[in-house]
């Protein structure tokens, strides 16, 4: 049975790798496939855009793609994709009233930040020469574990004023964001489920012993953010831990299918436990800004971010989104069950 | 579906077939390097951290690290910069960094760094940067020890072409081996000039204690396996003449050198560990900083009282935030009250008196302060007080002045400010006659209160004193200096100097 590319059945593109993908047995090929099928929000522009970095599709160009489509059109670009007229449809546009959000940071995350402010902020002299996820990882713990708030506050607010400049050197797309209301859902639980409020996953290097992960929270608003965009697998990269979200709505009864408006927002994909009425935060990213210290919420440290085992998180996910839309459709109709199973 | 997957694993399968082939797969590290052929795990680390999660933990992480480094360093030697996108130029250097210290690195990085070609910048981070921090993780011997040196220094001209700030330069002096046959011993002496270096740039900063406090923890997290880190440093301060304070600053200034078959204990101690037991004690074999630190002896029937005193002052010295050496000083006679007290209170009125001796002999020293002024233009009188002072107060500095040319050229010089001052005063003078001024006609008030408005002076204790015939002081400078609270002690030819001592004590253990 044909599986559409981009949502589309239409030269279907890459269906072999993908395909290839789909029976490979790995787990994470599998998700970027099942993905790349069914995220129609990659809109005919932006899949067009995105080919030609794999004009010769095999295994390894479309791999490739994925990672250099990212690093050429969206990460290092002051205007990336996601806000050219070739993504207009996924454009929110419902927050023009004071919307606060919500981001959370991994500290552990910001090596070149780091490494360039080591040279000129006092703060971070210390930061190592040989940053590996351990040496970083025990530089923080250093520089935050058992340290009085106000030592922390003032190291959050100079990473942020760090990544301000670094972003100024060099865009760092995209941010990703939650609305704080949905977050405040996880607010009050462990930094753990700060991560899963906003869908975000980290492999420990040696599950055995996890580098402890420093996050923190930032609530900013809307205004300040700038454009909100609803994401697409090509804003995640070569990443299989993100899940798409439909376009529209199949069509029922001869009526003509309905548009999902880009205001909902993705879903970000929630390891965590459920939360009061299978509510599922929406998910959105906007281009890179300069964070204030009054941006800054709160600040925490994660023993061990464990996200269980993709598939399962995936089956899972799936599941709720189709608790979520039960009134509205039927998530199978959009992805068979089959593609998570 | 059994959910074992993960990226990690998928990423050491892959590198684990790669480099076991021969010649190692260059093309492959290339792709690496550059984000490709990884796992589908978002791009939040770097390529290079991800092909340091590919390498094994168990036992052949070694060998296989060697290997990684191989390939690395043949890719590096094979391709010139301009020719090499910024990603792979900065995961190799960053992954060169994280693999040191490696053998096959040093000479590819060397060239590198010859070559001068090396420009541009991946995610805001200059790759020169990254070129000195894989430079510094694989030095093989010290040759770049002149570029370190000038780091610390601040010295380094803004087109030279590798920068780097003086934490970067001690880090690469302490990252240098001894030497190319011993590369597993820190290079002791640079790194004992590297830390007075830092000590002298950071000696005008209030935190100064604390941060030169991880800058030493810093050198002993760079070779953990060393444990006499505590003798080296003391012996480095020692040899390389360290401020006060810094040396100080070490995290312990009391190892035990030898246990005698007796029970006595041999070791090298701050001088004021050993005050409440300093009579017992034979005098010092060997003096390190002036005093500061002694080797000594200490015979078994002390070494329990001993014990206690270490146990209460290292951790207030090693401790110690505030900057000055006084301050530092009047902590310890602070803790000695304290100790002297509670002894008192538990009935060990010997101890109690011990920690009495050591508090009195350290207030003696911290009253006095270590440089006086002698303003005096009799050279006799002068060698006398000097005398009175030097004889009865350990470790001071005096300076004789005795013309108001050269108190005038200390004054408005910018030198060192004193901690005390003493003021020859003329007990019967006269009004100065215009064009013949000199100490003796009245001036003394006027130098007070020149001290007393000069910046540098302000604030520091004026003992004036008259020598005179008649224990009773007469006359108007007398008067002047009495309605200033300052009344002066009076040195008479006969006089066994007691007055001026005791003034001495009072006056600086007011100001301390």
């Amino acid at each position: 049975m044909p599986e559409p590319v981009f949502g589309r059945y239409g030269d279907l593109w890459g269906d072999q790798v993908l395909r290839d993908w789909q029976d490979s047995g790995n787990e994470a090929l599998r998700a970027m496939a099942v993905n790349t099928r069914y995220d129609g929000r990659v809109t005919p522009a932006r899949e067009a855009a995105f080919r030609a970095f794999a004009p010769q599709v095999s295994d390894k160009t479309l791999r490739n793609a994925f990672k250099d489509y990212f690093e050429a059109r969206v990460r290092h670009e002051r205007n990336p994709d996601f806000l050219e007229p070739l993504n207009q449809e996924n454009i929110a546009t419902l927050y023009r009233r004071p919307v606060s959000l919500a981001r959370v940071v991994i500290l552990n995350g910001l090596v070149p930040v780091y490494q360039a402010a080591r040279q000129t902020n006092e703060v971070f002299r210390r930061f190592p020469t040989r940053p590996t996820e351990e040496t970083v990882g025990d530089w923080l713990d250093n520089e935050l574990r058992d340290r009085p708030e106000a030592t922390r506050r003032s190291f959050v607010e100079a990473t942020l004023q760090e990544m301000g400049r670094a972003r100024l050197r060099q865009p760092f797309q995209p941010a990703w964001a939650t609305l704080w209301d949905h977050f405040l859902l996880y607010a009050s639980l462990t930094p753990e489920h700060w991560l899963e409020a906003l869908g975000i996953t980290w492999e420990a290097r040696d599950p055995g012993n996890p580098e402890p992960l420093w996050v923190v929270v930032l609530k900013y608003s809307v205004g300040e953010a700038g454009t909100l965009v609803r994401p697409t697998q090509l804003d995640a990269g070569w990443n299989a831990a993100h899940f798409p979200t439909p376009k529209e709505l199949p069509a029922k009864n001869g009526e003509r299918p309905m548009e999902l408006p880009a205001d909902r927002g993705g879903h970000p994909v929630d390891y965590g436990p459920d939360v009061p009425g299978d509510f599922i935060p929406a998910e959105f990213i906007h281009a890179e800004i300069t964070h204030s210290p009054d941006h800054f919420h709160r600040i925490g440290r994660i023993e061990d971010a464990q996200p269980g085992g993709l598939a399962t998180r995936r089956r899972v996910h799936h599941l709720r989104l189709r608790k979520f839309y039960v009134k509205e459709f039927d998530m199978f109709d959009w992805m068979p069950s089959h593609c998570t199973e | 579906m059994e959910d074992t997957y993960t990226n990690t694993e998928a990423v050491r399968a892959a590198m684990a077939a790669r480099l076991r082939e021969d010649p190692p797969a260059l093309e492959q590290l290339h792709e690496w390097l550059r984000g490709h052929d990884l796992p589908p795990a978002g791009h939040t680390l770097e390529p290079y951290q991800w092909i340091l999660r590919g390498l094994p933990l168990g036992p052949d992480r070694f060998s296989r690290e060697t290997r990684l480094a191989e390939a690395l360093a043949a890719l590096l030697s094979a391709s010139q910069e301009q020719a090499v996108s910024e990603e792979v130029l900065y995961n190799s250097l960053m992954l060169a960094a994280a693999l040191g210290p490696q053998k096959a690195l040093s000479a590819p990085l060397r060239e590198m760094l010859h070559r001068e070609t090396l420009t541009g910048q991946w995610r805001g981070v200059e790759l020169r940067q990254c070129l000195a921090d894989a430079l510094m993780e694989n030095q093989l011997d010290r040759s770049l020890e002149p570029v370190w040196n000038a780091m610390l220094e601040g010295r380094i001209p803004a087109d030279r072409f590798l920068q780097g700030t003086p934490d970067n330069g001690l880090r690469g002096v302490l990252l240098m081996p001894k030497s190319e046959t011993e590369p597993d011993q820190p290079a002791l002496d640079a790194i004992g000039r590297a830390l007075k270096e830092m000590a002298k740039r950071l000696s005008e900063r209030q935190d100064r204690r604390a941060r030169f406090r991880e800058a030493v923890q810093e050198v002993k997290n760079a070779h953990p396996q060393r444990v006499i880190w505590d003798l080296d440093l003391i012996l480095q301060a020692h040899e390389y003449n360290w401020p006060l304070w810094a040396f100080e600053s070490l995290p312990r200034l009391y190892v035990l050198l030898e246990t005698l078959p007796s029970g006595a204990r041999r070791l090298m101690v701050w001088k004021y560990i050993l005050y409440p037991i300093r009579e017992c004690l034979d005098s010092a074999t060997r003096v390190f900083l002036g005093g500061t630190l002694v080797e000594t002896t200490v015979p078994t029937t002390l070494t329990e009282f001993l014990d206690e005193i270490v146990a209460v002052l290292e951790p207030l010295r090693a401790s110690h935030q505030l900057p000055s050496d006084k301050s530092l000083r009047a902590a310890v006679a602070h803790e000695l009250q304290q100790q002297a007290a509670c002894n008192q209170l538990a009935g060990a009125r010997d101890l109690a008196h011990r920690y009495e001796l050591a508090i009195e002999q350290l207030y003696d020293e911290l009253s006095v302060g270590r440089r006086i002024w002698i303003v005096e233009d009799d050279r006799d009188q002068a060698a006398r007080v000097d005398e009175i002072v030097t004889s009865n107060f350990e470790g001071v500095k005096t300076t004789i002045i005795p013309s108001e040319r050269a108190f005038r050229r200390l004054v408005d010089g910018g030198v060192d400010k004193p901690d005390l001052v003493l003021l020859r005063i003329s007990p019967h003078s006269r009004p100065p006659n215009e064009g013949n001024v000199t100490i003796r006609s009245r001036a003394g008030i006027r130098y007070a209160r020149e001290l007393a408005e000069n910046d540098v002076t302000r604030g520091v204790p004026v003992i004036p004193y008259a020598v005179s015939d008649n224990q009773v002081l007469e006359g108007p400078e007398i008067r002047d200096f009495e309605a200033l609270g300052m009344p002066p002690v009076c040195l008479t030819p006969q006089s066994d100097n007691t007055s001026l001592i005791e003034r001495i004590k009072e006056v600086t253990q007011r100001a301390a």
